[in-house]
């Protein structure tokens, strides 16, 4: 369980609440609040009275259209986009297909080839996965 | 594609309009990242830090040159405008409660101004953060501990009256102009 030292510095740096906590650190967090559950209240007063003062300082969202801008202008520069992106949906698309490593030989093999391999094919990671998808998309038209 | 901007475009335009305090420049902020990550994702690494933080990391930096750009332009050498705190006490002040809260938050230095965006009103966490601002998580827990301490004593006086200010402003709550 976390000490009190900790606590304290935890709930100085992230706030009252447990949300904003870091991960590691949540777990002993709510275990010392269910054991001190004065000294808790006390030591996240300060700290919940700033998180709702600074509800008042939140970004508004961006503009309406500014979205479609973006996406528009990046169908635009992905239609002249330079070979490595070609490549890269050929590869993603290898990937997709199961071909893997054995697709992406296909198209060349060399150590800069290969790295665009690797990195296009870490579908881990949803939002390369998209940006892939998208440059496939544009591609093909 | 439209899921991933939809999901980071609120953020690259908050984190910018956190930093550089201007609409208009955040979202062309916005829009040359990613042009930026359109041209340049082969360069992302992965193992390295994730694709969010990358495309993040960029919209930073792009804010930073950015300012730098401002304080050649507009200040003298030598000029410390350590984190606009003279901007921020004008404004505090004003009457306006939102007015008063956001100027406390603009005056802080850049680098706390950054990590509360990130991890209070972002709400990232600590290791995603360090990525994006390329620190620790030392650092990062560091930056924020200074930034609350230092609008906790800039709000301290007006805090009670603000409390309720903002009660009040919720209940009859009308939505900001978008940034």
């Amino acid at each position: 369980m976390m000490d009190q030292t900790r606590f304290s510095e935890l709930v100085a740096a992230y706030g009252a609440d447990p949300k904003r906590w870091p991960d590691a650190d949540r777990p002993g967090a709510l275990a010392f609040m269910a054991s001190q559950p004065a000294i808790a209240r006390e030591l996240k007063a300060d700290a919940g009275e700033l998180d709702v003062l600074l509800e008042a300082a939140r970004a508004a969202p961006p503009s309406a259209g500014l979205a479609g801008q973006i996406l528009a202008t990046g169908q635009a520069q992905t239609r002249f986009a330079p070979q490595w992106a070609r490549l890269a949906a050929v590869l993603a698309l290898s990937a997709g297909l199961g071909l893997g490593w054995g697709g992406a030989s296909l198209s060349g093999g060399g150590q800069g080839e290969a790295a665009y391999a690797l990195a296009f094919s870490s579908f881990s990671e949803p939002a390369y996965e998209e940006l892939v998808d998208f440059i496939e998309d544009e591609v093909r038209r | 594609m439209q899921a991933f901007v939809a999901r980071t475009l609120p953020r690259i335009t908050g984190t910018a309009w956190r930093l550089l305090g201007d609409r208009s420049e955040a979202e062309d902020v916005a829009q040359e990242t990613y042009l930026r990550v359109w041209r340049n994702a082969e360069r992302w690494k992965p193992g390295t830090a994730r694709f969010d933080s990358w495309v993040m990391r960029i919209a930073v930096n792009l804010c930073y040159d950015r300012l730098r750009k401002r304080r050649e332009i507009t200040l003298p050498d030598g000029y410390d405008r350590a984190g606009g705190e003279a901007d921020a006490d004008n404004v505090l002040a004003g009457k306006d409660s939102q007015q008063t809260v956001r100027a406390a938050v603009a005056g802080l230095p850049e680098r706390q101004r950054l990590a509360l965006e990130l991890c209070h009103f972002q709400e990232l966490g600590n290791i995603e953060a360090a990525e994006i601002m390329e620190v620790s998580v030392e650092a990062i827990e560091s930056l924020l501990s200074r930034a609350r301490r230092s609008l906790r004593q800039r709000l301290a006086e007006d805090a009670a009256d603000l409390m309720g200010a903002l009660a009040r402003g919720r209940s009859s709550h009308s939505p900001g102009e978008p940034i």
